[in-house]
């Protein structure tokens, strides 16, 4: 039995115990792979922490129902992928309502380079307003095919999608960056999946 | 690179603001759900006798209208019986 096989096998016993303890298990192992996982499709950290907040509770209450159909892990990355994607429907909805003249593609942009917690190389600016701008699907499987290096076959179970629509995406995602930023010399970097994931502490 | 970074300590009392989170959700929905029962005890009498008036005089309109059919009813059947 794996690492993450053995903790989830623990929550879930413990859940039928002690909620409070599980649950703190729980947050205390999935919370920093959910939050970047999060962070990759919505950005800001003021997001990501609303997202990752709601993909908890959700969970607090609704973890009576998982099935254990798959693993859980599946079930928690499912819900948080489910979240995200109704945030960022909601934020713009309501900002079509606030300003129904302005645009928010523009606004997006502008809020993401103002969070004071994403550094980023000038050259970088361009191929983040790209990433940004993607559809919540395609960020999804290119960051946990990008970041987290998981394999295809993994992206589907956890966005609940075919392994050949995974792959499919993620060389639609490549291709669209590479065009996208031909001109700025750094689509080695996009093409290659050995790039870990930035956890920088402040 | 692009570095998504994280305040520091953000995740050591997460479990405790998810379940603050918790707290405060409940107590909104009670707050909403109050709200909406004393919207509906105050406005419904008013609506009530905003559309009584109304009520009154389509059940006055409905009476008088059936009240001429019968009669009509009875004229013809009259005359069909004198014929």
């Amino acid at each position: 039995m794996s690492e993450r096989q053995d903790i989830e096998a623990r929550v879930l016993s413990l859940w039928e115990e002690d909620r409070d303890s599980a649950f703190e298990l729980l947050v205390q192992h999935f919370a920093k792979p959910l939050y970047h996982f999060i962070r990759h499709i919505v950005h800001t950290h003021e997001d990501a922490d609303d997202v990752l907040q709601e993909t908890f509770l959700k969970l607090w209450k609704g973890l009576d129902n998982f099935r254990k159909e798959s693993a859980l892990s599946t079930f928690i990355y499912r819900i948080a992928y489910n979240e995200a994607i109704s945030f960022l429907r909601k934020q713009r909805r309501k900002f079509k309502i606030l300003h129904p003249f302005s645009n928010f593609e523009d606004w997006y942009i502008q809020r993401i380079q103002a969070d004071p917690y994403i550094d980023y190389d000038s050259a970088y600016k361009k191929i983040l307003q790209e990433i940004a701008l993607l559809p919540p699907r395609q960020k999804a499987v290119f960051s946990l095919r990008h970041f987290d290096g998981l394999p295809f076959k993994e992206i589907a179970v956890r966005l609940d999608i075919s392994e050949s629509t995974a792959r499919t995406t993620y060389h639609q995602v490549v291709n669209k960056l590479k065009s996208k930023i031909s001109g700025l010399n750094i689509h080695e970097q996009i093409a290659s999946k050995t790039t870990e994931p930035t956890k920088v502490e402040r | 690179m692009i570095h998504y970074t994280v305040p520091h300590g953000y995740f050591d009392d997460l479990p405790k603001r998810v379940k603050q989170r918790h707290k405060k959700k409940k107590v909104r929905s009670v707050m909403v759900a109050v709200a909406i029962a004393i919207a509906l005890i105050v406005s419904i009498p008013p609506l009530l006798d905003l559309i009584a008036p109304e009520l009154d005089g389509r059940q006055q309109a409905l009476e008088e209208y059936v009240l001429d059919e019968v009669e009509t009813d009875l004229v013809i059947e009259t005359l069909a019986f004198n014929q």
